[in-house]
């Protein structure tokens, strides 16, 4: 397992999205992306020497999902309150807690983006990197491994390959 | 800043030349989009030379397997043959020739290529639970999860946070079930 095998360290952050989640580790010269789809995992390596650039871009999602939150919240929520009944009372109350309850959430997670990693052949969204504040840690613990490797030595670095989808840990690790 | 060639995401307009290796937020200048960019030495290189084909034997050298006329740069790790740099597939830890590297990919027999695991026990975990929601199925479901989790038990589980654990407690209960689902149709079969 990669959590047990010291050369790895995981990026702490929540990549989760429609069908699927996705984990990051950072290796000792790669980056690894497990992304989870039903009952596949799927390993993708990016080599720490070919990232050139990482770019975050912002969406609109976030707005429109808060828009539509707040919609939902008026309309499930505060209208039956209004109703003056007692069942509209319960019903509203009811909505009202799951629904803010939401929003919150919603809004805790922060805005929305999309994440793009760049190398010498090929522009890669980042799988599950939906919010800015993922998206920043993600780059924050990039940029220490990435530049550690290119601003060594040119002597001393390899030339360059391919990306390649594997995971660095052999099953004997697992 | 030769060959330097990013764009913004939305729009796909070329970002400013003034992008330094630590991190900005702005604006691009076409769309307004907010942008994080961070960039690295690598952005900053000049591409590397292609790999020659062009390579000249003298006699008594070495030839590549495909090539005749050309010098073997080095062997496969896999099959051994001969290769020149253009039959090269180089992978930081070997070099490899084309055939070994996607055989390799699609079997997974070589660490370093595998791309894909099946979690099969997950997929044992959801035929227990499916099964008892549908617990009139109860002796067929659990005895397939306990056929497949037997017949996968030492295929190489997943990568991350997932033990064998998890499928021997799947299992456990796939028997618990089929012992239970057989119980439930031997009684309502005795009992007609």
């Amino acid at each position: 397992m990669l959590s047990q095998d010291p050369q790895f360290r995981k990026i702490k952050i929540k990549a989760r999205g429609v069908g699927g989640s996705a984990t990051y580790w950072l290796g000792p010269d790669h980056l690894l992306i497990v992304t989870q789809d039903g009952y596949n995992e799927r390993y993708r390596r990016i080599y720490y020497r070919d990232i050139q650039a990482v770019v975050i871009r912002r969406t609109s999602t976030w707005i429109w999902i808060t828009v539509v939150l707040i919609g939902i919240l008026i309309v499930m929520g505060l209208l039956p309150l209004t109703s003056g009944d007692v069942f509209g009372l319960w019903f509203g109350g009811i909505n009202l807690g799951i629904w803010t309850t939401f929003l919150i959430l919603h809004l805790v997670g922060g805005p929305s983006c999309s994440c793009r990693l760049v190398t010498a052949v090929q522009n890669r969204d980042l799988p599950h990197i939906n919010h800015w504040k993922q998206a920043s840690r993600l780059v924050d613990e990039l940029q220490a491994e990435v530049n550690r490797v290119q601003r060594k030595p040119a002597a001393a670095t390899t030339p360059s390959a391919p990306e390649t989808a594997a995971p660095a840990a052999t099953p004997a690790t697992s | 800043m030769a060959g330097v060639a990013l764009e913004c995401p939305s729009c796909r307009t070329a970002l400013p030349d003034g992008l330094d290796v630590a991190p900005t937020v702005e604006r691009c200048a076409s769309c307004s989009t907010r942008l994080r960019i961070a960039t690295f030495p690598a952005l900053f290189l000049a591409a590397p030379e292609a790999k020659s084909n062009a390579t000249a034997i003298e006699s008594g050298e070495a030839t590549c397997f495909h090539h005749e006329q050309k010098r073997a740069a080095t062997s496969c790790d896999a099959c051994g043959k001969f290769l020149c740099q253009l039959c090269d597939v180089e992978v930081p830890h070997g070099h490899f020739c084309t055939q070994c590297f996607e055989a390799g990919a699609r079997q997974g027999n070589i660490p370093e290529f595998e791309r894909a695991r099946t979690r099969y026990d997950s997929i044992v975990v959801a035929m227990v639970i499916i099964s008892l929601l549908f617990w009139f199925l109860s002796p067929l479901l659990p005895l397939a999860a306990i056929i497949l989790g037997l017949a996968k038990r030492k295929a190489p589980p997943s990568l991350v946070g997932r033990s064998r654990l998890r499928l021997n407690i799947a299992l456990t209960f796939a028997v618990l079930e089929f012992i239970g689902g057989c119980a439930f149709w031997i009684a309502i079969w005795v009992s007609a």
